[in-house]
């Protein structure tokens, strides 16, 4: 009995680790992920406090100063209008990055709800449904978007709002692609035991849903939002050269990219166009490389 | 006697992240020909991993062979290349695995895969070896054999599959076959085929057999000699008669007693209390020491070793023999 | 041992096949076909036969976890399948079932406090304050200590996991529980105080059980009746002394010959049986045994045989019966 005792003791000083904590310590093995992670988190730090620590506002026009290169009080030179390029840059990364995690969290909002219904309750709710999302997939958004931006343009609608239509827009783009992932989980996941053992208890259809069964999508759920920021980041630079993205004056890195208009400021002012594309660049890797990582860490199979 | 094989101080590890899993520690085994050796022992005790490393299949990394010298038929297979174990393996030695279907490739028919087996290491011509492959399916008692030999792995039972693993292994006549809980996937009925089946096909060939399994009935139908493991290392080993009739280790005793038997009502069934110990965290002394009932004082400290205590029966505990009795 | 608490009539269940490009209904599997027994307060019925046979899929369409086919099961006087969704939620306290797998039947996202005590607070059992001791009660009479609760299943072994899912069934205070291979998954040395627990509760709480196995010695050890199902269909049913010392069935005298006893100096006449399981989708006509039978007569190939009492409660499905 003595013995039975000191396990148990030894048992009750161990630490507690949940899922979460295990996954963590599984991310922070991975250094690509964890490098992923440290870039990301530098580049949020750079456009949250950047540009107010900046000495320029992003607005202020010098045209005393215009297309100046690169020099010690514009370490990234000044734009055609004379706008410190370096505070344009930072301030259209607060742009860019919210809106690829607002659109994402409508995404993952709309997508998970749906493609949670869909696959617990199957049948009927799930065809009428699952039409909707093909519906969504194959609807032609381009003209739906240009007609948007013409509508826009027409009631002058201040770019800052504008942010929050593109916000809008992009997560219902996205929404569809991710409620089917949930979906399929959902389906594979209904077959396991422990959702029969729920069953068998007696429990509510909303608590299964919302305890049992989406927090086992969590870890999908949270690689596929994290890669689709990135997606969503790309997606706004790509709208922005329509004219239907973030318009100027607000920056954000797709319409700084963008303003290159011709080949003579490509070939004469990187500055105004190399950084905000590096910035896309190593924004979209870092993020990419933290989801892969997340994959991994998240494997719903807890190895021990 | 003739002795096929033998293990001396096997030490197979694995190194994890969390630690090194002691997997197979210092077992010394021997199997003489046309004999049953049987092992018996807990999930995770590290029946298969002996197994495995008989052939050299451990996975490297993580696992690797530390030590010792695995002796068939007077070679140390540790010694030998890669090639020769290759030339060894399904010929002389061949394995039924525990899991039947990841052992058969699903992309190829059943008569592929035996005829393939066959080729390679008899030098035979395609038609003999198929004609063989259909006597292998009917042998051991795979109906319509001519056609099954068509199919693929999905399209066969549990049981179909797993016979049809065993006439894979037994095509070649080896010497020594070695077989991972072949009957455990599968219900009585169907293991009671397979044991008559590797009984009646031992009798035939004088192949030795290796069995390892976790059920003590059939441990009691199949072997001539038994090996207990707990926790990677021999605890008991003896005659299959001695060994049922005087259990000798406290644990082997306990899983005697902890099996319900269908010709014997008891009220209550004995269970040992406790659980396997982790992997990563051993005892010091007798690994069976936190569950063990007749622990002393000297089990916590020092570990026991193998020793013989009379009629060829071997046992690692302090209750006999050497250290603390005589 | 006299009130009857479940009865299945004629219970069936038939699973469609699907196939092609339109997932046409090609054929049925007879997953359950025709079953039907009564099982008593207090009394464990054992449910043994081979893989496939259908037992998991019987024990879960008694419960309504999956629909049934045809057929009646009675509950305490209740009819399961003519409840509401919500009646039904709210009678499922009194039911319960024990998994086969103690892996996959413990949601991995959630501690053991919640696994055990969610379904307290559903029920309106217990409330946020009390839930924890009523948890911590259900564990230590599982034998799982009470500092358990706030880990997650992933930190528990095999045994262990099996206690917790125990723990789950017996919160809600049930009358009857589905056991459905509770201790296959089990090493041996576990095996015995999960089934050690099962009884011992049964005699503190008069639960009823439907044991589900295909390991005889264990079913022979827990069960005071015995039913052998063979292909969906019971094909034997009798008290466990009766059915052991004088089965009827062929393939019940098969299946009790092929269970290996651990004594070596013990020689047994074997009945060993040929060929496979015919397949469920499409059961051999007559008696369903046929193809396998040692005794077959030219009856049996074309007449399907009575399930009935040949006396003694002792029921079976044979043409040879009481020869
Ligand atoms: N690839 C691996 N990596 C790490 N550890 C491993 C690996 N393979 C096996 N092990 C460990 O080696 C030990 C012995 O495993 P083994 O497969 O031999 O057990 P066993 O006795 O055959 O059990 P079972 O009855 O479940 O088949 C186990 O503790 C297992 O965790
Ligand atoms: N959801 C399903 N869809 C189609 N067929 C199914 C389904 N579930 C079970 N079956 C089939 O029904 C038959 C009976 O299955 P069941 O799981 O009840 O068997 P069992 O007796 O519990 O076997 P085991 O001992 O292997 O658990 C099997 O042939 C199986 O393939
Ligand atoms: S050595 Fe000691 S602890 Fe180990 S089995 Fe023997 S008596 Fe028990
Ligand atoms: S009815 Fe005939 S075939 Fe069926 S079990 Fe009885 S004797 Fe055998
Ligand atoms: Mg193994
Ligand atoms: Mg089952």
């Amino acid at each position: 009995m003595q013995t039975v005792r000191s396990v148990e003791a030894k048992i009750r000083e161990e630490k507690i680790l949940g899922p979460w904590q295990l996954a963590w310590i599984r991310l922070k093995r991975n250094k690509l992920a964890m490098l992923g992670l440290y870039i990301l988190i530098f580049m949020v730090l750079l456009s949250v406090f950047g540009p107010m620590i900046s000495p320029y506002n992003m607005e202020t026009l010098d045209l005393s100063n215009i297309s100046a290169p690169p020099s010690l009080s514009h370490p990234l030179g000044t734009d055609e209008v004379g706008r410190d390029v370096l505070t344009r840059v930072m301030y259209a990364g607060r742009i860019s990055l919210s809106v690829g995690i607002v659109a994402v969290l409508i995404s993952v909002l709309i997508g998970s709800i749906v493609g949670a219904i869909s696959g617990y309750y199957g049948g009927i709710i799930d065809a009428v449904l699952m039409r909707i999302v093909d519906i969504f997939m194959c609807f032609p958004f381009l003209p739906l978007l240009l007609m948007v931006a013409a509508v826009m343009s027409d009631y002058k609608i201040h770019p800052n709002y504008r942010i929050y239509v593109v916000m809008f827009i992009i997560g219902i783009l996205s929404w569809p692609g991710l409620s089917r992932i949930i979906r399929g989980q959902i389906l594979s996941l209904r077959e396991q035991e422990f959702i029969q053992a729920a069953e068998a208890l007696g429990l509510r259809d909303r608590r299964k849903i919302f305890r049992h069964l989406l927090p086992n999508t969590f870890s999908s759920i949270i690689v596929s939002a994290t890669l689709e920021v990135a997606g969503a980041i790309l997606t706004e630079s790509a709208l922005s050269y329509l004219g239907l993205g973030v318009t100027p004056p607000t920056p954000s890195w797709g319409n700084m990219v963008n303003a290159v208009t011709d080949a003579y400021v490509f070939q004469f002012y990187p500055w105004r166009w190399v950084p905000p594309g590096i910035c896309i660049f190593i924004t979209v890797m870092a993020i990419n490389l933290l989801g892969d990582g997340l994959r991994d860490a998240l494997d719903p199979k807890l190895k021990h | 006697m003739d002795e096929l094989l033998i293990i001396k101080n096997l030490k197979t590890y694995f190194y994890t992240d969390e630690g090194v899993v002691k997997a197979v520690d210092d077992v010394s085994l021997r199997i003489n020909r046309g004999q049953t050796l049987c092992i018996v022992g807990e999930s995770g005790c590290g029946k298969s991993i002996t197994a495995m490393s008989i052939l050299r299949l451990i996975p490297d990394p993580p696992g690797k062979i530390e030590g010792g010298e695995i002796i068939f038929e007077g070679k140390d297979l540790l010694k030998l290349s890669d090639d020769e174990v290759r030339e060894i393996r399904g010929n002389k030695i061949s394995m039924i695995f525990q899991e039947p279907m990841t052992s058969l490739n699903p992309v190829f028919t059943i008569g592929n895969q035996i005829i393939e087996a066959i080729m390679l290491h008899q030098k035979l011509d395609k038609k003999e070896a198929t004609k063989k492959s259909v006597e292998a399916l009917k042998l051991v008692g795979i109906p319509r054999a001519e056609e099954i030999i068509n199919a693929y792995p999905h399209e066969l039972s549990g049981g179909m599959r797993q016979r049809a693993m065993i006439a894979m292994a037994m095509v070649c006549n080896p010497t020594l076959l070695i077989a991972d809980e072949p009957t455990t996937a599968l219900d009585v009925t169907i293991q009671a085929q397979i044991l008559d089946l590797m009984r009646k096909l031992k009798e035939e060939t004088k192949t030795s057999i290796m069995l390892i399994t976790h059920d003590l009935g059939v441990v009691a139908e199949m072997a001539e000699y038994v090996t207990v493991m707990y926790a990677g290392k021999v605890v008991e080993e003896a005659d299959v008669i001695e060994l049922f009739k005087n259990p000798k280790h406290p644990y082997t005793l306990g899983l005697l007693e902890s099996k319900p038997q269908i010709h014997i009502d008891k009220e209550k069934l004995y269970s040992i209390p406790g659980q396997v110990p982790n992997p990563f965290n051993l005892p010091k002394g007798c690994y069976f020491f936190p569950r063990c009932e007749r622990a002393m004082e000297i089990c916590k400290e020092v570990m026991p070793t193998l020793k013989e205590v009379g009629n060829g029966h071997k046992v690692a505990c302090h209750l006999y023999g050497g250290d603390n009795n005589e | 041992m006299n009130e009857v608490i479940l009865s299945v009539k004629n219970l069936k269940k038939y699973f469609p096949i699907r196939s092609g490009v339109f997932q046409k209904v090609v054929g049925h599997v007879k997953a359950v076909d025709d079953v039907s027994f009564e099982l008593r307060k207090g009394e464990t019925l054992g449910l043994v036969g081979e893989s496939g046979c259908g037992k998991s899929t019987t024990g879960r369409t008694i419960l309504r976890l999956i629909e049934k086919t045809e057929g009646e099961v009675m509950f305490e006087g209740k009819d399961v399948y003519k409840l509401s969704r919500e009646e039904l939620r709210k009678l499922r306290p009194n039911m319960q079932i024990i998994f086969q797998d103690p892996y996959s039947s413990l949601n991995p996202r959630m501690t053991v406090g919640e696994i055990v005590g969610e379904a307290l607070i559903e029920h309106g059992m217990a409330n946020k304050n009390t839930v924890k001791a009523k948890v911590e009660e259900v564990l230590e009479m599982c034998g799982l200590s009470s500092y358990y609760i706030k880990r997650y299943p992933h930190e528990f072994s095999g045994g262990q996991r099996q206690r917790i899912g125990i723990a789950r069934a017996l919160a809600l205070n049930p009358k009857f529980i589905v056991c459905d291979e509770p201790v296959s998954a089990l090493d041996v040395s576990i095996q015995s105080q999960i089934v050690n627990l099962l009884c011992e509760l049964q005699q503190k709480f008069n639960f009823s059980y439907l044991f589900i196995s295909h390991d005889l010695s264990v079913v022979k050890h827990i069960s005071h009746r015995v039913g052998v199902m063979y292909l969906g269909s019971l094909v034997e049913l009798a008290d466990k002394k009766e059915i052991f010392k004088n089965p009827i069935h062929p393939y019940t005298k098969a299946l009790l010959s092929a269970v290996p006893i651990p004594d070596p100096t013990l020689k047994r006449e074997r009945i060993i049986l040929e060929g496979d399981i015919p397949s469920p989708a499409n059961p051999p006509k007559g008696c369903k045994f046929h193809t396998r039978c040692p005794y077959k007569m030219d009856i049996c190939k074309e007449v399907t045989p009575e399930y009935k009492d040949i006396g003694n409660n002792h029921f079976v499905a044979c043409h040879l019966d009481g020869r």
